[in-house]
């Protein structure tokens, strides 16, 4: 009986003993070296390349973005057919990554655009780089050669982008449009710099630090626009804006500045024998505008500490209000002065 | 309990456990003693463990398709060559031996004959022959692959393929003209190539060269065709880095200075760089983005004045679209008792005959120049200006002006023998003068800056002037055609602010006038109104 409770007493343990083994297999290891077990499946400790440069490389044009993404530029791009980038979706950010986008195409006229948007877009970004077209200009303001007809531009057909912003970009050589986006919405251009364009240099809601020169028409043209340098060879306006600020204008034979309300600007129009206003503005507040034979600065409602001036002819400055302003052919282009002689 | 009901317990409990553990009845077998199958051979014959071709002396010729392995080294008599592959679809393993020659005239290390395609040679040295090491070029042969190949003092050229191949992980130095030369549509990667006589690694058109590196050649690039695309590579110590035609796609690391630029490229300083003969980087080309990646560009030429500048843009016709960023050019000029001198640059950013077009400078600092720390050309007032942009920079101690552009923002430029910002536009910045007719800031337009000229210039001097601070030791605070909103010191004997008109601004002189104006409105001015001609709203 002894016997038999013994062997029932080890049977049981033993019985226990497998069960519990079934049940948690690490038991037996508490008293061991260590666990052998693994502390869970094998996982990746390096990172993808995918990881590391999340963002889409661009290696040739032409090149169509149909996705929404963040896209960079691996070398220079070189296209020998209409349109070197072309975006057709929203949500597209597009670094040119100090590279420039050049064209062979011989007849800018033929050339597209370096860069264009569908139509309707939104939420765009480019940055970082060149746009380079073989556009000269002859001297007379023609202007032909080979490359792009424009630089950044939306599909005229369609509805114009909003939410975007073009940043550090320079556009040379286009015949047609250097930086077109729109007004009066959500386009940005900063920092840029635009030279030897057809027509229009910069186009959009607000324009700041920026540059456009050696355009055939308006050269700078926005909402807001501050800080800039805008010269057109032509008859066109070197800045135009509702409210234009700290900036300098220059036109050959039309408006150095044509603004709503232009503050602490300087517009010259200059070219011989022009009749431009070198400064226009409905109100016009720390100002000067030179002219050939135009209006130094012609403001339509209030000039405020103006100095208009002329260099044959002309009128120095026409206000109907002037507060403290001055006009190199006297005050005879003025309805109603205050506070000046 | 029973002893039987105990038994029947532990039965029924381990039947139980076997239904639920398979595993638990093996626990008290012997295994299973069934043959798994028929007897079935257990060795290989040496074919099936080495199946590839033994190559036990040179000359040898590979006439048939295959897998070839050398089984020692191996050296070639006078004018003979090594292993010949006149056959397509070869593999040819060197099995980390070294195939040499001996001398003469002529001899290949490995080499083809006629337009063979899908080559393959790799692991092993090939050395001391006549001609090349590797010529899969001459005969025409394509789609080739040279691979972890070291390819030394051979009198030609160290690997040479032709079109559609590959030449990788492969170290080629010391041979008589080219260390590897590939023709077109080829790729050359991870290969180290140093001390070749005429070149380190040559290409003809739309090849890829990514991450060599290529010292103390002849020429380290020497890309005779274009379409190439050319990145990452550390070129450094060559007579000279780069000769490449025109028309590559070049993103280039800058590893020493001086350098030329004279592609379109996009260029980024390795690390920072010390240069000591005159100019550190040249760019002749238009196009080109130098990314100083953070890094100082330096220079040790003992006298700044001839010391050339740290970024020369020198293309004859005028440079256009370039784009500098990111970093620092460092100068040992100092200044003192109203001189600059030390070694060190003369120019931080520079134009040497016809001004730059569309040019923008960021975030760079410039310090210790003999001349302009930021000269990028301006025309102001009535002239049509240019179209430079220079933002967010800073320039110190510079014997000459500090900055020049079209338009300058969110700038400093302090300590300058000259005008310290000339502009056309400038905004958000401030400009300090030490010298002699020096203004702090000269432009058409300025708002939002402060000038100041410790001698006889002025602090502020431009035709428009809103919300600015000036001050001059010897001249006008202010000086504009309209000022608005500014605040103009002299501590002289001219007045604080001049001005054709002045409205809501303050002005103060240490004996003169402290503004003198046409028209003065809402103004104060420190010593009465008697420099006013016309005043309104004011005492």
């Amino acid at each position: 009986m002894i016997h038999n409770l013994r062997f029932t007493i080890w049977l049981k343990c033993a019985v226990l003993g497998l069960l519990l083994s079934t049940i948690n297999p690490q038991l037996s290891t508490a008293f061991a070296q260590g666990s052998l077990t693994p502390s869970g499946a094998p996982a990746p400790t390096m990172k993808t390349l995918a990881q590391i440069e999340p963002r889409t490389p661009i290696f040739s044009a032409p090149f169509t973005i149909t996705q929404p993404g963040s896209y960079y530029l691996t070398t220079n791009l070189t296209t020998t057919v209409s349109n070197a980038i072309v975006i057709v979706v929203s949500g597209v950010s597009l670094d040119l990554n100090g590279f420039t986008i050049s064209s062979t195409v011989a007849n800018a006229a033929n050339g597209g655009t370096a860069i264009l948007l569908g139509s309707g877009l939104s939420d765009i970004t480019i940055v970082n780089g060149h746009i380079r077209g073989g556009v000269t200009n002859n001297g007379s303001g023609v202007y032909t050669g080979s490359g792009f007809g424009s630089g950044i531009l939306y599909d005229f057909s369609g509805n114009a982008p909003v939410n975007v912003l073009v940043s550090r970009i320079s556009v040379s050589g286009c015949l047609d449009y250097g930086i077109f986006l729109t007004e009066g919405d959500s386009a940005v251009v900063e920092s840029c710099t635009v030279r030897t364009i057809g027509s229009y240099g910069i186009y959009a809601s607000t324009i700041k630090q920026s540059v456009a020169v050696d355009c055939g028409n308006l050269a700078l043209g926005g909402d807001q626009v501050s800080g800039c340098w805008g010269q057109c060879s032509g008859s066109g306006i070197g800045v135009s804006g509702y409210t234009v600020q700290n900036c300098d204008g220059w036109s050959y034979s039309g408006d150095g500045i044509s603004a709503n309300t232009a503050l602490n600007c300087y517009g010259v129009s200059n070219g011989t024998g022009s009749t431009g206003n070198g400064l226009r503005a409905y109100t016009a507040e720390n100002c000067d505008g030179f002219s050939y034979s135009g209006n130094g600065v012609n403001a339509g409602f209030v000039a405020v500490g103006c100095v208009g001036s002329t260099q044959s002819g002309g009128t120095g400055l026409r206000a109907g209000v002037a507060t403290s302003c001055y006009s190199s052919t006297g005050d005879g282009g003025i309805a109603n002065k205050y506070n000046m002689p | 309990m029973s002893t039987k009901s105990i038994f029947q317990t532990a039965a029924l409990a381990l039947a139980f456990l076997s239904t639920l553990n398979f595993q638990l009845s093996t626990v008290f077998a012997q295994g299973n003693l069934t043959p798994p199958g028929a007897p079935a051979p257990t060795m290989k014959s040496l074919d099936q463990i080495e199946p590839r071709t033994p190559i036990s002396s040179v000359p040898f010729t590979i006439s048939l398709s295959g897998s070839y392995y050398v089984t020692s080294n191996l050296t070639a008599g006078v004018n003979q060559s090594g292993i010949l592959v006149a056959a397509d679809n070869v593999t040819l393993d060197l099995n980390g031996f070294t195939l040499s020659g001996t001398g003469g005239t002529v001899g290949e290390g490995v080499s083809t004959s006629g337009p063979r395609v899908n080559i393959v040679v790799r692991n092993g040295t090939v050395r001391n022959w006549p001609g090349s090491g590797v010529n899969f070029y001459d005969s025409g042969a394509s789609q080739t692959l040279v691979q972890n190949i070291q390819s030394i003092s051979n009198v030609f050229t160290g690997v040479a393929v032709k079109n559609s191949s590959r030449v990788l992980d492969c170290f080629t130095v010391g041979n008589g003209t080219r260390g590897i030369v590939v023709d077109n549509e080829c790729l050359v990667e991870h290969c180290k190539v140093s001390g070749n006589v005429y070149a380190g690694i040559g290409a003809g058109a739309n090849s890829e060269l990514r991450n060599n590196q290529i010292t103390g050649n002849g020429i380290g690039l020497n890309l005779t065709g274009a379409g190439n695309i050319v990145a990452n590579n550390m070129v450094k110590a060559n007579a000279d880095n780069y000769s490449m035609a025109q028309g590559n796609q070049l993103d280039l690391l800058l590893c020493e200075v001086p350098e030329s630029i004279d592609w379109p490229a996009r260029v980024k300083l390795a690390g920072s760089l010390n240069v000591t003969v005159s100019n550190a980087v040249t760019i002749t080309a238009n196009n080109v983005t130098l990314d100083l990646n953070g890094f100082t560009i330096s220079s040790t030429f003992a006298n700044s004045l001839n010391g050339g500048t740290a970024i020369l843009l020198a293309n004859a016709s005028g440079n256009s679209d370039i784009t500098i960023f990111n970093g620092f050019i460092s100068g040992g000029v100092t200044y003192s008792g109203g001189y600059y001198t030390g070694p060190g640059f003369a120019y931080g950013i520079y134009y040497s005959s016809t001004p730059p077009r569309s040019v923008r400078v960021t975030g760079v600092s410039v310090s210790g120049c003999a001349l302009d720390g930021i000269d990028l050309y301006a025309n102001i007032y009535l002239n049509p200006g240019n179209s430079t942009i220079v933002e967010s920079c800073t320039v110190q101690t510079t014997g000459g002006c500090g900055i020049i552009a079209t338009a300058v923002s969110h700038s400093t430029a302090y300590l300058c023998g000259r005008s310290a910002i000339v502009a056309d536009i400038v905004s958000d910045s401030y400009g300090y003068g030490s010298g002699t007719g020096t203004d702090g800031i000269d432009c058409s337009s300025a708002s939002n800056c402060s000038g100041y000229s410790a001698a006889n210039g002025d602090g502020v001097n431009c035709v428009s002037a809103n919300n600015c601070y000036g001050f001059s030791g010897g001249a006008y605070g202010v000086y504009a055609l309209s000022a608005n909103n500014c605040f103009g010191q002299s501590s002289s004997g001219y007045p604080g602010i001049g001005a054709s008109i002045a409205i809501g601004c303050f002005g103060q002189s240490s004996s003169g006038a402290g503004i003198q104006a046409g028209i003065a409105n809402s103004c104060y001015s420190s010593g009465g109104n008697s420099a006013i001609t016309h005043a309104y709203n004011m005492p």
